[in-house]
């Protein structure tokens, strides 16, 4: 993918969103199952792109591709903690059950099953999509069922239970003073349904932003969130504030500058929240969704921008009509829309959805996909905050970051920055997966040990045995033994241990787990998601891939040993070469499985 | 500041490479700076020409401070910056990453020899012969369906370099990436072949190709050519700078020439790879002279001088010099166009010489010179990255001038405002601001009503009107006439749209014209080059860079035959033959006496011939049969000659009226120059022999001239120029030893002048150095749609063929364009009861022609249109004899014609590559 046709792209853009030509190619194998060359010609006509361009996008995309899918399309979880759960044996119930194997359709084009990277509900796995309702706690009868009742073509009945986020719970306190109460435990625990405006208000949604346009300056909202020391909560921990002092500059550099026809300046929600094992995101977005909006609002009002996206991943079904609405509802309360409140300022928020692809959490190409192009990865400089969505000053943050704004704004970044350990101020959300006792998300201040969040708000493993081994971060994030568990939430207090903290996604496995098969996993997941441009990766995923299925079976131990030694090297190749952290991240928790469990990893196959 | 309006100021900075101190732009990545400091830094995925990517990683350098490697290519520099580009780790991940390559990268490709691969280069770099890793590797079939670009994607390395290529260079999109992971690959189209993709064949992707995984047959002895041959394009007046790889005599491959001042490294499907037609079974190689049975005989040159200059001496002793006629050559060089017009004026004694611009461009030269002073584009090629608006009107650069066309596409992208004025949707129109599809032959009443909105909305530049131009009081008052409304009425074109057209010029300053045939080859072609001026001096678009008006010349020397005299009416650079002192040095010289009356233009050529005054023509490489208007009329002149002597590469349509027949040079045969539409004067150098006994056509015209009783004193090219050059005032400081490979802008006064890449920039170079407004009415063209002949005819050039068609036709062109169709809307279409691919007949009043239908919206309804590149259909029968009266330039974009369906059985239309389809690029929104 080319300079140019970005170029092209932004040429012809009229800043629509939600006319490209992804989202007609969406449109089209929602419709029709399929999408045809005629399909994608006539695509492209209309939409001005090129033909082979508008193919670049429908081969990248998850959700579409050339190949006919069936009416029923079932998609199943392979994300991380569905992998915990059941060792992917639930991918194989459904093939038998449905009599299609992944990523095959039907003779009868009735039925698809297609595996995809995490549907988010980690607590509850494993899981199943099936044309946007979402069924967990998948089990070889269930998945007899779902098929029985896909026959009739009755979604939901039978031993399957639709997911209900109400059963994720929420941790109360641990001493962490307003947010959980006010953000989070309170809307679940009490019952409260914060997706309704009024309810919402009640409890403060909007005050934050109110405050900001009412009392304070663009610079000084910036002041206040630096005040904060906000870090970036999508796992890069990038300080919030900086990321948007230098955008403004450009906004005002770009807006002010002579003959400039374009104002336009953006702030993009990232809530493409890929990591398998994390659920946070969706979570606020659902639950919360005006702290998001908030956020976006205020983001919006300190950068000088004019619109704001959310850009949702298409896994999360449920989220993107509670957002929509929630939009709807703000415009019509006068939180958005023209002169919001009478400040003079405005702004609104579109919700955009994708189309699978895990790459397009970070962010150039992320802000590619919403172009509707294929999700690449643009080499920074320049970074977005000067030339961002259409080439127009961008500041991309993570709905968690911005789900924190509304309450800095309330209660001064001071109190916020009291909160937590050496760099990393405020609170983190942790998600933990199914295996523990009392899986569900909670949110503690940064300095938390990770095991107090693991056994005492988790519960430790359901069956009791002990855990041998943790990811956290995402699939990108360190596999850390026992030994590691005291180790404090913090972005550096991570680093310092070889691990990653990330976006805060805790997968763990009890003592009954090889972890040849986490290695194995992690990089066939590597390979799948890569977008495809840098050499490390999209090479690396697959040797990679490849490397670790042999030494999984091989009983020659001159090869192993050999393989193991061109494992290391592949990992430095790819942590230090590839262009962004997908590919250059992937190493740290296949490195931290060869350093804490050498002898396993060593075992090869069976003599 | 650059279009999109954000600021771009630069700071110096100071880094260190390696120990050694570099100071550059903080634009600058590393990788720049090494290249500069000639360090060696491996690269993959790498090409100067295109936007820095980051993908293949192999350019890691060590950055002292940073927490691990960076891509040189992408990292810009900073102050202090510190840089080893040894570092170990570096070096260590670049080549773990080529390891990685090599896993996917067939052994044979990298054991194969005399194959440029830049692979291979690098492995070897790193001491890399295959590599650790086993694993899957792809297994593509191979695309040759491409008669030039042949793909093996088992060789691809995903560099992407050919996407963007495609995509930055060429602005055709025709290539993408597509997939995911390890299955990500590269395709054409939607992964069909090239030939079914838009690919333009351009040929800018196989050029960057680091691997072979596109590739021309002929690359493979890229290292075994003999020598390498810097030369000028003879296709089009772009006057792309080529690289010819020669072994033997014979051309292997062509390449652009990276420094080519006027293509900067990129050039099309002609100039690349349209070139065996040099060596094509029919290329005359051997004088013919006709038998009196009608059969053609060989012969000697010595024999065939003798006949033809004896011929001519007859003729001249009964009926005088003026009943001898010769037409020169727009794609022939200066120096030949000179001595051509030199031995007519001295041998013969005639100003009867004119060359093939008459037939297009006259009408840019007489209108220039009468508003500004020169007869020249007041601007260069390289001013269309600087402009901040595109005014394009009867033009199709991106088939006509592809390099032209490519170069406003990337501008357009860059955030350049484009206006395109134009009966027929072409490709740019697709990406213009504002798209005026006027009717044809309504040029000047829209470039009117421009002018009138400019004014009347206050728009106009007047400081540089009172200081630079005469006219203002009478053309103010003139053009109040040309309202919106009234404009609306006589072209077609919305008021609005006019309105939006005339404020986007005139507010997005440089703004720079550009235009073509169809604004000159019109019942007012002076006019429509002089209101087009108007334009331009109004607003003050002259003697500034990214500004000016500027003519797309059709062939490759349409601007120099003119410069050096080939013409009825003036001596060398414009000057008239009346101009006694202009007269007397050139008598002087050549020690002869001049005629002080004009020659005959063209058209009148034909019509002395009919009525007995003309008795003998000598034409030079043109086709005149089957390029110039109303062939009729043109063939029945031809018959009535008692002599005609026809000097070309093959024996064309004109050659069947001839009686001798004498075989030329290609232009990689000879030495000369050609000057571009920039006014570019540019080194043409010999690359190979003529074949068999062809003679180069320098050597041709002296021999002529010596058995005419007129001996020349030449040696070769160079000689010839230095007299022009001598003779000439704008042209003084041009010798060949100072062209080098950048040539030169005319005016250059004197040896130590660099030429002159935008004129006016101080004054006019009118008498009184003011730029003249010019108000002219406009007038129905000579020909209207009629009961009887219902639509207007448009004429003009395909991508793959240039003119007649007698060069690319004999090439691998022929295959991506095998036929003239022609164009009709599809309402229209659907009256006729025509479908695609259906044969019709288009009839005008003087003939008809036969040829499949194209139904596209690319042209208005009541509109149809035709190349000309193919002698089966002979669209000149059509065309009339109506001209402008000034220059005498046909209408050729203006004939009324019927249409109609012809019943029966006929062949089905030949399939061009998808790229090539007339209706590639149609126009429907």
């Amino acid at each position: 993918m080319s300079h140019n046709l970005v170029q092209l792209r932004r040429h012809r853009a009229d800043f629509s969103l939600t006319d490209n030509a992804l989202s007609r190619l969406k449109h089209v194998m929602h419709d029709k199952r399929e999408i045809t060359q005629d399909d994608i010609a006539e695509i492209a006509k209309a939409t001005h792109q090129p033909e082979a361009a508008v193919f670049g996008v429908a081969t990248y995309y998850g959700d579409l591709g050339m190949k006919k899918r069936g009416k029923t399309r079932v998609k199943v979880c392979r994300g991380t903690a569905c992998f915990a759960t059941s060792g992917e044996a639930h991918v194989t119930w459904l093939e038998d059950a449905l009599g299609v194997k992944l990523d095959e359709t039907s003779a009868d084009g009735s039925v698809s099953l297609e595996g995809v990277y995490c549907l988010g509900f980690c607590n509850a796995g494993p899981t199943v999509e099936v044309e946007g309702k979402v069924y967990a706690g998948l089990t070889n009868e269930s998945a007899l069922a779902l098929a029985k009742d896909l026959g009739a073509h009755v979604a939901g009945r039978g031993a399957m239970r639709l997911a209900d986020v109400a059963n994720v719970p929420v941790f109360e306190a641990h001493g962490c003073p307003a947010i959980v109460t006010e953000r989070l435990a309170l809307f679940t625990a009490s019952g409260v349904d914060a997706t309704k405006l009024d309810v919402a208000e009640k409890h403060h949604a909007w005050e934050g932003f109110a405050l900001a346009l009412a009392k304070k300056t663009p610079d000084e909202t910036i002041a206040e969130v630096e005040r904060s020391q906000l870090r970036g909560r999508g796992g890069a921990g990038f300080p919030t504030a900086t990321k948007w002092k230098l955008a403004s500059g450009f906004v005002r550099k770009t807006s002010s500058a002579a003959g400039a026809e374009r104002r336009d300046a953006f702030v993009v929600c990232n809530a493409d929240e890929g990591d398998p094992g994390s659920y946070i995101d969706k979570y606020l977005m659902e639950k919360d969704p005006f702290a998001v909006l908030e956020g976006v609002a205020i983001a919006g009002y300190a950068i000088g921008a004019t619109r704001g996206f959310v850009y949702v991943r298409s896994e999360y079904p449920l989220s993107v009509p509670v957002l929509k609405k929630a939009v709807a509802d703000a415009r019509k309360a006068g939180w958005l829309g023209t002169n919001i409140r009478g400040s003079g300022w405005s702004f609104e928020i579109e919700i955009v959805e994708g189309a699978g692809s895990y790459v397009c959490g970070e962010e150039t190409a992320l802000l590619r996909s919403l172009e509707g192009l294929r999700g690449m990865v643009t080499a920074r400089p320049p970074f977005p905050a000067e030339k961002g969505l259409f080439e127009r000053p961008t500041i991309v943050n993570n709905v968690e970051t911005l789900a924190n704004l509304g309450w800095i704004m309330r209660h001064g970044g001071d109190a916020y920055a009291a909160m937590g350990i050496g760099k990393s101020r405020g609170t983190k959300a942790i998600s933990i997966n199914e295996l523990f006792t009392r899986p569900g998300m909670y949110e503690v201040p940064f300095g938390t040990p990770l095991r107090e969040v693991l056994m005492k708000l988790g519960g430790g493993m359901k069956t009791g045995r002990p855990i041998k081994a943790v990811q956290v971060g995402g699939p990108l994030g360190g596999v850390l033994p026992d030994s590691l568990l005291d180790t404090p939430i913090g972005f550096d207090e991570f680093d310092a241990v070889g691990g990653l903290l990330g976006h805060g996604g805790v997968v763990a496995w009890d003592d009954t787990v090889d972890v040849r098969d986490i290695a194995i996993h992690l990089f066939e997941f590597c390979d799948a998601e890569s977008c495809g441009k840098c050499f490390p990766c999209r090479i690396g995923g697959r040797r990679g891939w490849e490397l670790v299925k042999r030494m999984r079976t091989s009983t020659d131990r001159a090869q192993l040993d050999a393989d193991a030694a061109l494992l290391v090297d592949l990992c430095e190749t790819m942590k230090l070469g590839s262009l962004c952290a997908h590919g250059g991240a992937i190493p740290i928790p296949i490195a931290s499985l060869l350093t804490h469990f050498n002898a396993e990893m060593m075992t090869g196959g069976a003599q | 500041m650059s279009a999109d309006g954000t600021t771009t100021e630069r700071k110096v900075v100071r880094l260190q490479i390696d120990g050694q101190e570099y100071v550059a732009s903080d634009r600058a990545t590393i990788l720049d700076v090494a290249r500069r400091a000639n360090i060696f830094i491996p690269t993959l995925c790498y090409d100067p020409k295109l936007a820095a990517f980051g993908a293949c990683r192999v350019c890691m350098v060590g950055v002292k401070g940073a927490r691990g490697p960076v891509a040189a290519c992408t990292t810009p520099v900073r102050e202090g910056m510190v840089v080893d580009t040894h570092d170990p780790i570096a070096t260590r991940v670049a080549k773990g990453v080529v390891e990685l390559v090599l896993s996917d990268y067939p052994d044979a490709a990298l054991a194969r020899e005399g194959d440029r691969n830049e692979l291979r280069d690098v492995a070897a770099h790193f001491g890399l012969k295959n590599g650790r890793y086993q694993g899957e590797r792809h297994a593509y079939a191979k695309d040759d369906r491409h008669p030039y670009i042949k793909v093996d994607m088992n060789e691809c390395i995903v560099c992407g370099r050919c996407v963007r290529a495609c995509d930055e260079v060429q602005g055709a999109f025709a290539l993408a990436y597509a997939g995911r992971g390890f299955g990500t690959k590269i395709v054409a189209g939607m992964d069909s072949s090239f030939a079914d993709s838009s690919c333009v064949s351009c040929g800018a992707c196989v050029q960057t190709c680091p691997t072979g995984a596109l590739d021309e047959e002929a690359f493979k002895l890229k290292e075994t050519i003999d020598k390498t041959v810097t030369t000028t394009c003879a296709y089009c007046g772009v006057g792309c700078s080529l690289e010819v790889n020669v072994r033997g005599d014979h051309v292997v491959s062509i390449d652009p020439a990276a420094e080519g001042p006027s293509n900067v490294g990129h050039t099309c499907v002609k100039g690349r790879f349209a070139h065996q037609y040099a060596r094509a079974a029919d290329r005359l190689t051997a004088p013919l002279l006709r038998r009196t049975d009608g059969t053609w005989r060989e012969t000697s040159w010595d024999e065939a001088y003798t006949f033809v200059a004896s011929r001519m001496n007859d003729i001249k002793q009964k009926h005088g010099p003026d009943a001898l006629a010769a037409i020169s050559s727009s794609r022939c060089t200066n120096e030949e166009n000179y001595l051509l017009m030199k031995l007519f004026r001295t041998a013969i004694g005639t100003n009867n010489i004119d060359n093939c611009s008459r037939v297009c461009h006259s009408p840019t030269s007489l209108g220039l010179i009468r508003s500004l002073g020169e007869s020249g584009g007041s601007n260069s090629f390289a001013d269309i990255d600087l402009t901040a608006c595109i005014l394009l009107t009867g033009a199709n650069p991106t088939e006509g001038h592809p390099v032209v066309g490519a170069r406003m596409k990337e501008a357009v992208l860059r955030g350049a405002k484009l206006i395109v004025i134009d009966p027929r949707r072409i490709e740019l129109a697709q990406m213009a601001d504002v798209y005026l599809q006027l009717r044809p032959g309504s040029n000047v009443a829209v470039y009117n009503g421009l002018a009138h909105v400019i004014i009347r909305d206050g728009l106009a530049n007047q400081p540089f009107i009172d200081a630079r131009t005469d006219g203002w009081q009478a053309y103010k008052d003139f053009i109040a006439t040309y309202d919106p409304k009234k404009v609306e009425e006589l072209s077609g074109v919305p008021a609005k749209d006019l309105e939006r057209a005339a404020h986007l010029y005139a507010k997005s300053p440089p703004a720079g014209i550009h235009y073509g045939l169809g604004v000159t080859e019109q019942s007012q072609g002076v006019s429509g080059v002089r209101t087009l001026a108007n334009l331009a001096l109004l607003t003050g678009n002259f003697g500034v860079r990214g500004a000016g008006s500027n003519p797309l010349r059709g062939q490759n020397n349409v601007q120099g035959s003119s410069d050096v005299g080939a013409l009825p009416t003036y001596l060398t650079m414009y000057r008239p033959m009346a101009d006694d002192a202009t007269r007397t040095q050139f008598e002087k010289k050549w020690n002869v006496t001049i005629k002080k009356e004009r020659g005959l233009m063209i058209p009148e050529m034909f019509q002395s011939a009919i009525d007995g005054t003309l008795r003998g023509m000598y034409v030079f490489g043109e086709d005149i049969a089957q390029t110039d208007p109303n062939v009729h009329h043109v063939e029945k002149a031809l018959r009535a000659l008692d002599l005609l002597v026809v000097h070309d590469i093959f024996e064309n349509v004109t050659a069947q009226f001839a009686h001798a027949l004498l075989p030329g040079s290609a232009f990689l045969e000879k030495t000369g120059t050609f000057t571009n539409a920039e006014r570019r004067v540019q080194l043409v150098n010999q690359a190979v022999p003529p074949p068999g006994d062809a003679r180069r056509d320098l050597d041709i015209l002296i021999q002529l001239s010596k058995h005419l009783g007129y001996e020349m004193p030449h040696k070769d090219a160079a000689d010839v120029m230095d007299e022009i050059a001598e003779l000439t005032p704008q042209m003084r400081g041009i010798s060949h030893a100072r062209l080098g490979t950048q040539g030169l802008q005319w005016p250059v006064p004197d040896k130590d002048h660099p030429g002159t890449p935008v004129l006016y920039e101080e004054q006019f170079l009118t008498a009184n150095g003011r730029g003249v407004l010019f108000p002219v009415e406009w007038e129905p063209p000579g020909e209207s749609a009629s009961a009887e002949l219902p639509f207007i005819l448009i004429t003009g050039r395909q991508l793959a063929h240039y003119n007649s068609g007698t060069q690319t036709r004999r090439t691998g062109n022929s295959e991506l364009q095998p036929a003239d169709l022609v164009e009709i809307h599809p309402g229209d279409a659907a009256e006729l009861g025509i479908l695609a691919g259906d044969m019709v007949e288009i009839a005008s009043a003087r003939g008809s022609v036969q040829t499949w239908a194209c139904v596209t919206t690319r042209v208005a309804r009541g509109n149809v249109f035709l190349s000309f590149h193919f002698p089966e259909v002979k669209t000149n029968l059509l065309t009339s004899g109506n001209a402008d009266p000034g220059t005498k330039c046909p209408e050729y974009k203006v004939t009324a014609v019927s249409v109609r369906k012809v019943p029966g059985e006929h062949p089905k239309a030949p399939e061009a590559a998808k790229g090539f389809r007339q209706d590639a690029f149609d126009g429907a929104e």
